[in-house]
């Protein structure tokens, strides 16, 4: 193998792929990053045998060859590696060699042919879906999967169509987020896929920043999302996501607008003096227009906020995690909050002014 | 043909011998042959990694050594066996992942009502009435066509396991369902706690609010209340309004009113005001109705040489009944045949506690540490003050608690006659009436010889 590219492209590549390298197998060969030359280009993998990423870059090729090296060494060598050069990766002894116009390198190489086999795209299901869109909906549901894998339906982003578009929905069964896109070019498609929670964060970095337009394959155990650059593949979870819409209430017994700006800071404040649960109290009084932010700590002390807002519907005394409360803000579209409450041990349901596309329902703490 | 699961792990043990360790852990784990279909073997994996490594890197190798065990293999094809797919052992144990945060509600529906912690699974229909309930039964179905009037307070006492709070929530649950009563289920604990955090944070009348509300209260294993005086006091006052209000009020606990210690009189006399009634342990009939019962609801049969056995072996416990009831209903699930008479025995062996057995020796060498006296003066014939009280405690327990004759206990205690032992069991009786203080050491000796016990048989 003989090639050129350039500093940067390599660096981006690297950072991304070590990310899912595996850190400290027994196999030394998931360590590594497997680089192919061929038709001027660049072909960088990594795989933990869960997902499996590829990166292409260009590059100016003049042997066609490959080689697996350790991610480790590889990111931190070009992290350390000063000025916007070209770099020139050539084999000497069978081990990679690295030369900029001032730092020669040699690293120690694995044997390629060990590399595992990345699956290729399998299937007649696809889709396509801009990459931010992607992104974003996995970002704003994911935080919500459940981390224990005792259950691995809710340990995961479930990604579903119907006549409203494609949705994304993520629950560890305290609280659930779902985000909608109004995507409808699927065809006789229906998708419904079910992918590992930890896998979807990786897709969501995997194409961060990216304004392509994605394809989406899928068959019963893996996923393939392609862009022209990137190739990546999970596999997906069996079983059926839970039947989650029914309980979402229907019904609403009080209903609060808040700004969001003012919301954060009050639970913020609020959240110092909460237990070591998180738990914070929502005071609704409408007939004094009152919602107050309450919380109380034997060791810290209490803190109580009042927000100026709508307060509509009945009286209400409510405790909820703070945590969970602050966890959807990022991702509620608009500068107003609009809550709706079904009672002291109902589920709450927060969305942002004027956006349908989102959902936060969060399940409230006893008293 | 060779059955599947030996022929796989006959086969990879030779693989393992030719590929590396990291190897073989790697792409060897979770694998399986799912089935043989016309001398293809379909080889389970857990992904498309495994699939395609296995494909291009060992397939020749396992096709080979395949051939070898089973002459006939023709090919092998690879399939993928995703997590979820798999029955999960899992899903019995849906509710671990809940733990750390335990005021946290749950989405799935609660399976106990948390606006009157009834848990609805308790219900008249499913408890079976034997002579060993039947007053208490009688009595919970007085209260039931006249609450608050016909006996108020109902006090029921009882063993643990036994069914208290089973026929207690019935009742809650009768009035809530068919009368459209308010009712509210509390266990003691739970009623000391919540007091305590009210009167913490001085919001002692939002709890004296909260239970006036109710039509019906139901308090659970009272006997945690000795001592705790504030607390008594409120319950004292709640008691007196559910009285006036004629609002039915039930207690259980595991003892008549009169043997929990540290009980305010008042209240003791309220808890006796209106009708105690006691459930003892179940008979021989009782027991076998409970299995067929607890049998019938889990779609179920044993064979009744099986009930026989579990019914005379297992102790009085319903509780430890059911449990012994359901690791037979798994075993068997499990092995997916009936389980024989010997191997049900193996299981309640395994299962229930063991019969203890405690010598003379040990209750004396007991009672002589306890006291600090040294254990060869208890026989002696010593009536020194200071050795007559632990000798009398010895014998009082010796008698009341395992049923050791009069004359076999002077006999061993250093030849005395056994008008003596019935003159120290009466006043020990005598004594503990007038002393909690004797009672609650005579109680401490007896768990002494429970542990000591449970430490003897662990260690044989």
């Amino acid at each position: 193998m003989k090639a050129e590219c350039t500093k940067d492209k390599l660096k981006y590549a690297i950072i991304n792929l070590e990310r899912v390298a595996v850190k400290n197998s027994s196999l030394p060969i998931l360590q590594s990053i497997l680089i192919e030359a061929k038709d001027n280009n660049l072909v960088l993998k990594a795989t933990n045998l869960d997902v499996g990423l590829e990166i292409k870059i260009p590059a100016k090729v003049q042997r066609h060859g490959s080689v697996a090296i350790p991610g480790g060494v590889l990111g931190s060598f070009l992290s350390g590696l000063s000025g916007d050069e070209t770099i020139r990766l050539d084999m000497i002894n069978n081990n990679l060699s690295i030369s900029t116009r001032m730092n020669s390198t040699v690293i120690k190489n694995y044997p390629a042919e060990d590399f595992p086999i990345i699956p290729k795209i399998e299937g007649e299901n696809r889709f396509s879906i801009p990459a931010e869109k992607l992104v974003y909906g996995i970002k704003s549901t994911s935080y919500s999967a459940s981390s224990s894998d005792m259950k691995p339906e809710i340990s995961s982003v479930y990604l579903y169509n119907d006549g409203g578009g494609l949705f994304f929905v993520a629950t560890d069964s305290f609280r659930l987020s779902e985000k909608s896109f109004d995507i409808k070019n699927f065809g006789e498609n229906s998708v419904s896929l079910i992918l590992p929670y930890k896998n979807a964060i990786e897709i969501s970095r995997a194409f961060e920043g990216s304004t392509d337009v994605l394809d989406v394959y899928f068959n019963k155990n893996q996923i393939f999302i392609v862009s022209p650059s990137i190739y990546f593949t999970s596999r997906v979870v069996g079983g059926i996501f839970p039947d989650y819409k029914q309980i979402i209430p229907k019904e609403k017994k009080s209903e609060v607008i808040v700004l969001k700006r003012d919301l954060v800071d009050s639970i913020k404040i609020s959240n110092i003096f909460s237990d070591k649960f998180n738990q914070i109290s929502l005071k609704i009084v409408p007939s004094d227009k009152l919602f107050e932010i309450n919380s109380k700590n034997q060791d810290k002390g209490e803190s109580s906020t009042r927000l100026e807002g709508t307060v509509e519907g009945e009286d209400l005394n409510i405790n909820i995690n703070a945590r969970y409360l602050l966890e959807c803000v990022p991702y509620l579209e608009g500068d107003s909050v609009y809550f709706i409450f079904n009672g002291s041990n109902k589920p709450v349901i927060i969305r942002g002014v004027g956006d349908k596309s989102f959902l936060y329902l969060v399940m409230p703490m006893n008293n | 043909m060779l059955d599947n699961k030996k022929l796989w792990e006959d086969a990879i043990a030779q693989i393992e011998l030719t590929i590396s360790k990291a190897n073989f852990i790697t792409w060897f784990k979770n694998t399986y042959i799912a089935k043989q279909d016309d001398n293809i073997i379909y080889v389970s994996v857990p992904n498309a990694f495994v699939r395609d490594w296995l494909l291009n890197k060992y397939h020749k190798t396992i096709l080979h050594t395949l051939r070898e065990l089973s002459e006939n293999v023709r090919g092998i094809e690879y399939i993928i066996q995703r997590e979820g797919d798999k029955e999960r052992l899992a899903q019995i144990s849906t509710q671990i992942d809940r733990p750390n945060l335990p005021n946290q509600l749950g989405i799935n529906e609660l399976y106990v009502n948390k606006e009157d912690n009834l848990n609805p699974k308790y219900v008249f229909g499913s408890f079976i009435v034997g002579s060993f309930n039947e007053l208490a039964h009688a009595a919970a179905q007085a209260v039931i066509k006249k609450p608050g009037v016909a006996y108020n307070p109902l006090y029921i006492y009882g063993g643990t396991g036994l069914g208290k709070t089973h026929l207690i929530q019935a009742i809650g649950n009768h009035l809530k369902n068919v009368l459209n009563k308010k009712v509210f289920y509390i266990t003691s604990e739970r009623y000391v706690t919540e007091l305590v955090d009210s009167m913490r944070t001085n919001t002692i009348h939002l709890i004296k609010e909260k239970y006036k509300k109710y039509d019906l209260l139901i308090m659970d294993d009272i006997q945690f209340f000795s001592g705790k005086e504030k607390n008594q006091e409120e319950l004292f006052h709640l008691f007196n309004y559910f009285h006036e209000n004629n609002k039915q009020i039930i207690f259980s606990s595991d003892k008549p009113p009169r043997q929990i210690t540290k009980l305010e009189d008042r209240l003791r006399s309220r808890f006796e005001g209106g009708m105690i009634v006691d459930v003892s342990r179940p008979d021989y009939e009782s027991k076998v109705a409970i299995l067929r019962l607890k049998l019938k609801q889990n779609s179920f049969s044993l064979p009744n040489d099986v009930l026989d056995h579990i019914a005379n072996s297992v102790s009085d416990n319903i509780r430890e009944l059911e449990g012994v009831m359901n690791s037979i209903i798994i075993q068997s699930q499990l092995k997916n045949k009936e389980l024989t008479i010997n191997e049900v025995r193996v299981l309640i062996k395994n299962n229930s506690k063991q019969k203890k057995t405690v010598s003379i020796k040990d209750v004396v060498k007991t009672v002589s540490d306890f006291y600090n006296v040294e254990e060869k003066t208890i026989y002696e014939k010593t009536r020194r003050k200071e050795v007559v009280k632990p000798r009398q405690i010895a014998m009082y327990i010796l008698r009341n608690d395992f049923d050791t004759s009069y004359p076999y206990i002077g006999q061993k205690m250093g030849g005395r006659d056994h008008t003596t032992v019935i003159h120290a069991c009466e006043k020990i009786k005598e004594d503990i009436k007038k002393s909690d203080i004797l009672g609650q050491e005579i109680e401490q000796i007896k768990n002494l010889l429970l542990t000591s016990q449970a430490v003897l048989n662990s260690g044989e």
